[in-house]
Parts: C-alpha cells; sequence; structure tokens
C-alpha cells in the first residue's frame, strides 16, 4: 500500500478534526513534519510520550524498566524479545481520536503520524521487518481494513503479513479484566516463510496495552524462526 | 452570502441519483417479512444495511422484489468522487485505504462518517415500493390563540403548503413564529404528507422537539441531531439540523427552514443540497426568520419571493431597544481575570429575580467570566458549543437555579427563556454582526408578564453592526406602531 496515494485525498483539511488547515502554523513550524496534517489545535493536544519511560515498553512516568515488564521477564517465554516503542499516551483526545479511526473508519487519520512512525523505526527499529497484527477474518470483514496494517504500510518499507489469526475469539478485549486478557489465547499462526527466517522482525500494532498480544505474536514468530521480536505500537495505554 | 438563503428557487433540481418511487403496488408484497416495517423504515431514506434491523438475506429478497433498490455510495469520475448521502464532493473529505473487499483501494466519505461509514463498495438502499401515507386528519392539540398578525401568516402559511410554493415569513424574535407554523404543519399531515422542520441550531431541535411533539400528539415525530439518539424512522413530523436531514432523501412534501438567516454561517453549498435532497422535488418551504438577509429583501421587495411580515411580538409590546455602554478594554481585562467595571455594576444593580444572559464573543471568555461572577458571589455557570452538559445547565436555568448563563453566540436563537435580560460582553466584538445583535437583543422581553427586558450591550467602541441592530429594531417598532405600512 502506497501511503502517497492515501493521501491523494484528504488534503487542506486537519486529518483528526476537520477543519479546514490556515495558512499560519504557528505550532506546525515547529514541527513541520506535522504541518498540512493536524491544525495547530489538535497538534498541543497531542499526548506525545516525552521525559522518563520505561526502557522496555514505553511506559510513561518509569525510569526504569515497569513493574509489568518485570513480570514479562520472568515468564521469558520469548526468549528474544527486545522492547516495545510507542508514540502516545492513551488520554481523552487520544481515546476520541482512536474511535474515530479505527471504529468509525476513518483510515486516514493515521497519516497524521507516518513522519513520527517513521523516525521512530529509524531510530529504534533499523532494517527489521515490519508485520502488522491481523485482525479475525470476522472483524476484517466488518471494519474493512486492519489499522495495524495503515501503520506498518506508512513505514514505507516492505512489510510481512505473517502473522494469521483464526475467527472464533472470544468477545472484545476491552470488556474483559487484565487478568482475562493476559490469559487469552488469540490463536495466532504464522506460516513459516524466507520473510521471517533468521530476520528481525518488529511487530506493528495500535495500541500496547498489557503487552500480551504482541508477546504472543512474537512467541509465534520465534517459533517460525524470527532471529528477535520487537514492537512498535501507537499508543501505550 | 445571503445567496445561499432560499436554496429551492431558481436552481433546476439536477437528475435525481435517487430510484423515484413507483406507484403500482407490487403483487407480491403479501410474501416479503415484515413488510409494513420495512416499508416505514425506508421510505425516503438511503440507508446502509447496517442501518437496517434485518439479515442481508431479507434485505436481498427485497431488493430482489423490486422494493429496494441498492445504489452505489460514492460515485467516481475520474479522480472526483461524490458522496450520494451528504453530496460531498470536496476531494479534502475524502480517503481511501487497501480494501478487504478485494476490490484494492476503496474510497470512503469523512464529511457524514458520523452517520456509518459509506464507501464505494458500500450499497446505500433506497425504498422504491409504495409509499406509505398515513393520514392524522384534525391532528392539532392546541387551545392557544394566535394575534391578527399571526393569523394572517398561518394562513399564508398553510395555503403554500397546499399549492406546494416557496413562501418567508419575516417576523420579528418573540412574534410567535413557530405557533403561526401549527396549522400549515396540521393541514399538510391530514393529507398524509411528511414534514421536515429544519434549523440549523442542535438546541434549536431540542427545545423545539417537546413542543410540536406536544400539540401533535398522535403523530409520529422524531428529532435527528448531531449525537441524538436513534429517532423512529416512521416519523411523520422530523426536526432536524441540516446536517442530520441527510439522513433523508426525496421524504418531506414540506419543508419548515426555521432561522434560515443563520445558515450561511453553518452552512455549505453541499447542506443546502443535502436538505433539498431531503425533499421531494415539488415540496413546500416555508421559511422562518427575523433578520432576512440583504438579498432575499430585495427579492421580497421586487415580488420574485413570496412572504408575509410580522413586526409585533404576540403580546403586542415593542421590542426592547439595546442601551450601549462603555466597558473599557473588556479584552484586557479579561485576560486579567477581571470583569468591566460597567458590566459589574450593572449586575449588581439590577433586579437579580430575572434571568439573566451573558454573551461573549469566544469560547475562552467563558470561564473567566463565569469564575468572576461567582466570586461576586451570583449562581452562575457557562455554556459553549462542545459543552457536553450545555442540555444540563440550560435547563437549570431555565428552571431558576442559575441566576446568570454565560454562552458564546451559540444560544442567541431559538432557546426561550421568559422574563430573561441579556447583556452581550464586547459587543464590538465582529463575531456580533447584526442579525446576531438583533436576535440576541430578542433574548429579552418575550413574557407578557415582563414585555420590557433589558438589553445592554457592553462595548469598547460602537460598531457599524451595533448602530445598525439599533435602527432595525426602531424601524421595527414604528411599523408595528403604524400596521399596514
Ligand atoms: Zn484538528
Ligand atoms: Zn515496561
Ligand atoms: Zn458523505
Ligand atoms: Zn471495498
Amino acid at each position: 500500500m502506497n501511503n502517497d496515494s492515501l493521501l491523494s485525498f484528504a488534503r487542506g483539511y486537519c486529518l483528526s478534526c476537520q477543519e479546514r488547515l490556515q495558512t499560519s502554523w504557528t505550532y506546525n513550524n515547529l514541527f513541520t513534519w506535522r504541518a498540512g496534517r493536524l491544525c495547530d489545535t489538535c497538534t498541543v493536544q497531542l499526548p506525545v510520550i516525552s521525559g522518563p519511560a520505561c526502557p522496555e515498553c514505553s511506559a510513561p512516568g518509569h525510569v526504569d524498566v515497569c513493574s509489568d515488564c518485570l513480570s514479562w521477564r520472568q515468564r521469558a517465554e520469548t526468549g528474544r524479545w527486545m522492547k516495545n516503542v510507542s508514540l502516545f499516551r492513551y488520554d481523552d483526545w487520544m481515546q476520541a481520536w482512536t474511535t474515530r479511526w479505527k471504529f468509525r473508519g476513518d483510515a486516514v487519520m493515521a497519516a497524521a503520524f507516518d513522519h513520527d512512525l517513521r523516525r521512530a523505526y529509524r531510530k529504534h527499529f533499523p532494517g527489521f521487518v515490519p508485520v502488522p497484527v491481523p485482525l479475525t477474518p470476522a472483524r476484517m470483514k466488518e471494519r474493512r481494513f486492519n489499522q495495524a496494517e495503515v501503520l506498518a504500510a506508512s513505514l514505507k518499507v516492505p512489510y510481512a503479513l505473517a502473522l494469521e489469526r483464526p475467527d472464533g475469539e472470544s468477545g472484545k478485549q476491552s470488556k474483559q479484566t487484565k487478568r482475562e486478557r493476559l490469559q487469552t489465547v488469540r490463536g495466532f499462526t504464522a506460516p513459516a516463510s524466507d520473510m521471517i527466517f533468521g530476520r528481525n522482525i518488529l511487530i506493528i500494532d495500535d495500541i500496547y496495552t498489557t503487552g500480551a498480544t504482541v508477546r504472543e505474536a512474537a512467541q509465534v514468530l520465534e517459533a517460525a524462526g524470527a532471529a528477535s521480536t520487537a514492537s512498535l505500537t501507537l499508543i501505550r495505554a | 452570502m445571503n445567496m445561499l438563503s432560499t436554496w429551492f428557487t431558481g436552481c433546476r433540481r439536477p437528475a435525481s441519483p435517487f430510484p423515484s418511487f413507483s406507484s403500482v403496488s407490487n403483487p407480491s408484497t403479501t410474501i416479503l417479512p415484515d413488510y409494513e416495517q420495512m416499508q416505514a423504515h425506508c421510505s425516503g431514506r438511503a440507508l446502509l444495511a447496517q442501518e437496517l434491523p434485518y439479515a442481508q438475506k431479507i434485505i436481498d429478497t427485497y431488493v430482489q422484489a423490486e422494493m429496494l433498490q441498492a445504489v452505489p455510495a460514492i460515485t467516481q469520475q475520474g479522480s472526483f468522487s461524490q458522496c450520494l448521502r451528504c453530496s460531498n464532493k470536496n476531494p479534502g473529505l475524502f480517503g481511501s485505504h487497501t480494501c478487504a473487499c478485494g476490490s484494492g483501494r476503496c474510497v470512503y466519505c469523512r464529511e457524514c462518517l458520523e452517520m456509518g461509514r459509506v464507501s464505494a463498495c458500500t450499497p446505500l438502499y433506497c425504498w422504491t415500493g409504495p409509499e406509505a401515507a398515513p393520514v392524522y386528519s384534525d391532528p392539532l392539540v392546541w387551545s392557544g390563540r394566535l394575534s391578527s398578525e399571526q393569523e394572517q401568516a398561518s394562513r399564508a402559511a398553510a395555503n403554500a403548503g397546499l399549492l406546494k410554493q416557496e413562501l418567508y415569513i419575516w417576523a420579528v424574535c418573540g412574534a410567535g413564529k413557530t405557533e403561526m407554523m401549527f396549522q400549515a404543519v396540521a393541514e399538510a399531515l391530514a393529507r398524509g404528507e411528511r414534514v421536515l422542520w429544519a434549523t440549523p441550531r442542535t438546541d434549536v431541535v431540542r427545545e423545539l422537539y417537546p413542543r410540536l411533539a406536544g400539540v401533535f400528539p398522535e403523530v409520529p415525530a422524531a428529532s435527528w441531531y448531531a449525537g441524538s439518539p436513534d429517532a423512529r424512522p416512521e416519523a411523520r413530523l422530523v426536526l432536524a439540523t441540516a446536517h442530520q436531514a441527510r439522513r433523508f432523501k426525496g421524504a418531506f412534501d414540506m419543508a419548515v427552514i426555521d432561522e434560515v438567516d443563520a445558515f450561511p454561517y453553518v452552512f455549505d453549498p453541499g447542506l443546502q443540497q443535502a436538505v433539498q435532497e431531503a425533499c421531494r422535488p415539488q415540496a413546500a418551504v416555508i421559511y422562518l426568520s427575523a433578520t432576512p438577509g440583504k438579498h432575499e429583501q430585495r427579492r421580497m421587495k421586487s415580488g420574485a419571493l413570496a412572504y408575509v411580515r410580522v413586526p409585533r411580538r404576540f403580546h403586542g409590546q415593542p421590542l426592547p431597544m439595546p442601551a450601549c455602554r462603555w466597558a473599557g478594554n473588556w479584552r484586557l481585562q479579561l485576560t486579567r481575570g477581571g470583569l468591566p467595571h460597567a458590566l459589574m455594576q450593572w449586575c449588581r444593580s439590577r433586579d437579580t429575580a430575572y434571568p439573566l444572559f451573558v454573551f461573549v464573543p469566544s469560547v475562552a471568555a467563558v470561564r473567566p467570566v463565569v469564575e468572576a461572577l461567582r466570586a461576586e458571589g451570583f449562581r452562575c455557570d457557562g455554556v459553549h458549543a462542545d459543552d457536553e452538559k450545555r442540555e444540563e445547565k440550560i435547563t437549570a436555568f431555565r428552571k431558576g437555579d442559575i441566576d446568570i448563563l454565560v454562552t458564546t453566540t451559540i444560544l442567541e436563537r431559538g432557546v426561550t427563556i421568559p422574563k430573561a435580560d441579556v447583556a452581550v460582553l464586547g459587543a464590538d466584538d465582529d463575531i456580533f454582526t447584526e442579525s446576531a445583535l438583533v436576535q440576541i437583543a430578542g433574548r429579552a422581553g418575550r413574557n407578557p408578564e415582563r414585555p420590557e427586558g433589558d438589553v445592554v450591550f457592553f462595548h469598547y467602541g460602537r460598531t457599524r453592526a451595533m448602530q445598525q441592530t439599533i435602527r432595525h429594531i426602531q424601524t421595527m417598532n414604528r411599523e408595528e406602531a403604524e400596521p399596514g405600512e
């Protein structure tokens, strides 16, 4: 998927709030890569993760490795796991943004973060092969696009649809308790492929909540021969 | 600017992309499941499959029976797309993505996304079967009386409705425009017609709905505004903001367009077309306004647009004249967290038994004004367009739990609080146009028990708009003193 054509539409309007973009971008002059995509009002509200964050999962407010990550280490199911990098915190603004993007289906909104994602990719994961977390076929049919794939495409490097996910997952993640979510098996499978074997794999998803989704994906990818695994997610909840 | 106000004249409707209704009743009717519900649900609409409470299999049965027609939601000519639901043609308000339907990239409409996404690979279903036209004979339950001027306007409106004509009712704020329309609406419903009442603002829809539903108790009515709960689809009397009128196609025989002059400010040509598409081609259109634009006034004077003028309020008292008071550099004072002395002084000296609106020019000004007034001991709250608690606050204000309501221009129209006084802080700001100030002044003195009401413009230099407002109100009051012009 070519992201330039993603933006052949949706020019001249804020990708988040649909305001017509003004010619004087005071904030966007500072963040030129967002110019022409987000309005000033939205730009100042972006909950960018800056300052101290967990080095392994980007959880904001931690100077050292957070307790979640420590407990993941103890389980050690994913021996070749590296880290997760997220760009934004999950606040009210981001929640409203996600609702429109993912659930209402305004796929182009993610183009506002193309440059941020690409910078993070080049800084933390150069040479990694992006692999978007798949939707179940039923959810895919209903939503018609995979938000993780939209993010993977924006990196402008070849990505691999290496993961598969069967139908019949029980209930939406948001309706489960944290414990349930950790235990849920999503049933990912990764058919053996040259794109995976011996490569560093970067799992792409929209949100990192408990880390269970990306860990499960990592486990499957490692079993399929990945040299190492990491994840890049838009939001750290 | 105001060329937009009277949309229906002079522009022939382009060939509608939506199928027309067939009047032949289909013999296979009996075998179709839930026929009557489906007919009521789909008549005059263009719906996504997900908006139909039926399985795809049943929808397909109706399509085969030619009762429903599946129309592509987005048409594409070269690189240009058009959304059939909201008429959006602006390339900036479309998006596309690789689509699971298998046909590569699909274009979708961002403009009407909130109503459920339409994309190039999702059809809209339009009813092409026989139309339901339930007749409500004598639906009006109202014991009020019209003044002779109201009566005259009411008769003209009913007549326009019968002859499917266009009529402009130019009536001062507080003339009782809503009541003037009761007869015309009642007669349309009695003819088995469907009626749209479109207004520019959500608050106006919310306020009008209970009043109209109350006087037409037998008639299924619905109100549509952004975030409204799903309204009954079979409604014969529909109140809607212009945006929400997109939910209907070729549905209405009569449209009442309330506060029509306010539309250009929130209205683009796409929205006009949406309201136009919601109506049948030969629908009657009645515009209501206190402040017609220059363009309309010219058309009325030249005889191109039929109109009725009601210069008197229903209680027969003149409109309150605004007073202008110098408030100094109110912007500076607000940034320092204070209120202009003149406004504070006036708030202290007035009779607090009456509710007070304080209009401010921007959302940013609401909070400092509220805080300053609370510090003085007033029960005070503020509202603006994105305020989620707006409805609650207006209700509290109406009940008298709040003395002073600080508001942006969103409440300039429609919302009626009896016996209220009005202050405008920063009346010299550009946002307060003549039309806005006339509307704002019209919030005062709407109750026959207290027809006078105070209106004060606090300013930092008189503007043309303020002077024009005063002249406008003087003219209206003079006309009222010598009826018959
Ligand atoms: Zn914005
Ligand atoms: Zn961590
Ligand atoms: Zn649309
Ligand atoms: Zn498609």
